[in-house]
């Protein structure tokens, strides 16, 4: 009787073990589940601070472009059978992103009208690429549109629409007055 | 009656026996939670160590950018006579960063390479080598005493001193 009693202790030792067994697991299960939720509200934070400095950036981008002047520029007239090269000297950005839209529209309205302004889209584009990716690192795209023009450039290849462009991307919208219409200059930046 | 406690006794003598695995798991459990934590508390410590001081360097930033003293009078952009005659006491004193941070402000003309430098240890701040290192860098415009406008980058550097 006595041994068979000793017996019974042994099963209590196991019992025991099982416990703890279960104790280290349910400690273990509720450290990962603890742990994961640290980390991703780490990664919340990381991802609302890098878009919160993206928009930082995307306005100081915007404005200084904006007011950049751009020594040099022009269009080619091309009405009238004729070649007449038109220069520009000492525009901001925003004035030849005014004169752009504007030609444009002109030139798609009225059939007797004929431009070419490849040389002050590519000014404009460059004055971007510098303030964008030559100083912040920043991919951009700007996009705009007065009537039926529209002004669509990027740095990267393969962006022709905003849906093309990716979704942790900051922009930031400006209203300039051409003519009596306000128009808005949207620029994009990622990286 | 006598009896009955001697097994009493020996229960318990040989629980305490039984109970050494347990205690040996019991240790080894917490042993594993407690250097899991640390491995993990570390990365969680230095990520939320370098938000701040990525936020910190903004607010440098934001600072400079609405520092009167070196604006041009007539508009917002920054003036290259103001900055050349500026003190870094000045600045010092206006920007007022915390003071476990150090920084390195640099105002740059993109097509003369004029640097106006501001700050503590200039050589730690090389490109290239950002390590520990919170940077910002905007486009800004500039004016001459002639009233001639530059395209120029800002370039605010924060670490913990």
């Amino acid at each position: 009787m006595e041994r068979l009693k000793d017996t019974k202790n042994d099963e209590k030792g196991v019992l025991s073990m099982i416990d703890a067994v279960l104790f280290g697991i349910i400690i273990l299960v509720v450290a990962i589940l603890v742990f994961q939720q640290f980390a991703g509200a780490l990664t919340r934070e990381r991802d609302l601070e890098s878009s919160e400095f993206r928009r930082e950036a995307v306005h100081d981008i915007q404005k200084v472009a904006l007011d950049s002047t751009i020594e040099k520029t022009g269009y080619i007239n091309l009405s009238d059978n004729q070649q007449e090269q038109v220069n520009l000297i000492n525009i901001t950005v925003e004035r030849a992103i005014k004169d752009f839209l504007y030609l444009d529209h002109v030139s798609q309205d009225k059939e007797e009208l004929s431009y070419d302004l490849s040389e002050l889209e590519k000014d404009i584009k460059q004055i971007y690429k510098r303030c964008a990716w030559d100083v912040s690192r920043y991919y951009f795209t700007l996009k705009s549109s007065y009537e039926t023009s529209e002004l669509f450039l990027s740095n990267v290849q393969d962006i022709y629409t905003e849906e093309d462009l990716p979704p942790e991307r900051a922009a930031s919208t400006t209203s300039i007055i051409l003519g009596v219409k306000q128009v808005d200059l949207t620029l994009y930046i990622w990286r | 009656m006598l009896r009955g406690k001697i097994k009493d006794d020996r229960k318990g003598i040989g629980g305490f026996f039984f109970d050494i695995p347990v205690l040996l798991l019991i240790i080894v459990v917490i042993t594993v939670l407690t250097t899991s934590l640390y491995q993990v508390y570390v990365p969680i410590q230095e990520e939320r160590d370098r938000i701040d001081q990525d936020r910190a360097c903004v607010d440098l930033k934001n600072s400079l950018q609405n520092y009167q003293e070196i604006r041009a009078e007539e508009n917002e952009k920054f003036s290259m006579e103001k900055l050349g005659s500026l003190e870094e006491e000045r600045l010092e004193s206006y920007l007022e960063l915390e003071k476990n941070y150090d920084y390195n402000i640099s105002f740059e003309i993109l097509e003369s390479d004029e640097v106006w430098s501001f700050g503590y240890d200039k050589n730690r701040v090389e490109e290239n080598s950002e390590v520990g290192i919170s940077s910002y860098r905007i486009p800004i415009s500039l004016v001459d005493e002639g009233g001639c406008s530059h395209l120029g980058k800002l370039r605010v550097s924060v670490w913990r001193g």
